[in-house]
């Protein structure tokens, strides 16, 4: 992305004359989609994905000095990490994850039809508390180790390894095995 | 990490967290640009209060400090200097304008932003 002034590593702030639309703009197809999955994963509803996405760009776009940015991902996920748990603490009690918007995932590979697993998944992943929700995320989709996953969340890394293990442990409680039975 | 954990590992991968839809890169555009012209006017909205503010107060500030302490002899002997002027004053405006004399008289002097010191001197203190 040379010439955007947006790295994975690196963000500066528009160039001198650049609308900070066509900035933005150029942000997103960066680093949106990403950003927008793990905000997805953490709300596991795609309305307010959307929103703690567009609200970290807002964010983004009214700090002054943007150069002071080592890493422009690591710092909109903090940015994106904050809004989203803020929107969960704003959700109203009475919206259930029944509630929620039901497309919390997609197939990796086209080809094969895996509708009922998804499915089960999407369920599964939804009872899962936030925070082992978002660890699971970081782990597997975007392959931190759990040193990294404890610097971005501010735990300590065995907190960051024991929440993993209570997702999967979940997860393999809520996901039937193949043949019927539970694993 | 254990061999279940492999197999749910493995059912994560065949799926990711569904992609943004195609119109959110517009509408964050768009809401960073409305935001933008937001962030004008709520300056602008504020410089003005902040003008509108500093006026009054500079309008005001005669009533707000209150008035030094005045010689009444002093204020009487003015007021009755007034009224031998013969001008269109009642005996209470004369008397007010005394007063404003007689307080003028005591205030510290200070230089204007605006003027010469020789007008701070012959309006007394009075911008």
């Amino acid at each position: 992305m040379s010439g955007l002034g947006i790295q994975e590593d690196r963000l500066s702030g528009p160039a001198a004359g650049q609308p900070r639309e066509h900035w933005i703009a150029q942000a997103y197809d960066a680093l949106g989609p990403a950003l927008y999955r793990y905000a997805l994963m953490i709300l596991a509803d795609r309305a307010l994905a959307e929103d703690a996405l567009q609200q970290a760009f807002t964010r983004l776009l009214g700090r002054g000095r943007l150069d002071e940015v080592s890493s422009a991902k690591a710092f909109l996920r903090v940015i994106v990490r904050n809004e989203a748990y803020r929107l969960l603490a704003a959700r109203r009690p009475t919206e259930t994850l029944e509630q929620a918007d039901v497309r919390l995932l997609e197939r990796v590979d086209d080809s094969v039809e895996r509708l009922d697993e998804q499915r089960q998944l999407e369920r599964a992943l939804r009872q899962l508390p936030p925070d082992q929700r978002e660890v699971v995320h970081l782990k597997v989709y975007e392959q931190l180790s759990f040193a990294e996953i404890a610097q971005l969340l501010a735990i300590p890394p065995n907190t960051a390894a024991s929440r993993y293990r209570y997702a999967i442990a979940h997860l393999r409680e809520f996901l039937p095995a193949p043949e019927g039975r539970r694993m | 990490m254990n061999d279940d954990t492999s197999k749910i590992e493995c059912i994560l991968v065949r799926f990711r967290p569904a992609g943004p839809d195609a119109d959110l890169r517009s509408r964050v555009v768009q809401r960073t640009r409305t935001r933008s012209r937001w962030a004008f006017a709520e300056a602008m909205a504020a410089m003005l209060l902040i003008g509108l503010n500093l006026a009054q107060i500079g309008a005001s500030v005669t009533q707000i400090i209150p008035p030094p302490h005045t010689n009444e002899a002093r204020t009487r002997q003015l007021a009755v200097a007034i009224a031998r002027l013969d001008l269109p004053f009642s005996q209470d405006e004369a008397y007010a304008m005394a007063q404003q004399l007689s307080a003028g008289e005591r205030l510290v002097r200070l230089p204007l932003v605006h003027g010469s010191p020789s007008m701070n001197i012959n309006n007394g203190g009075m911008p």
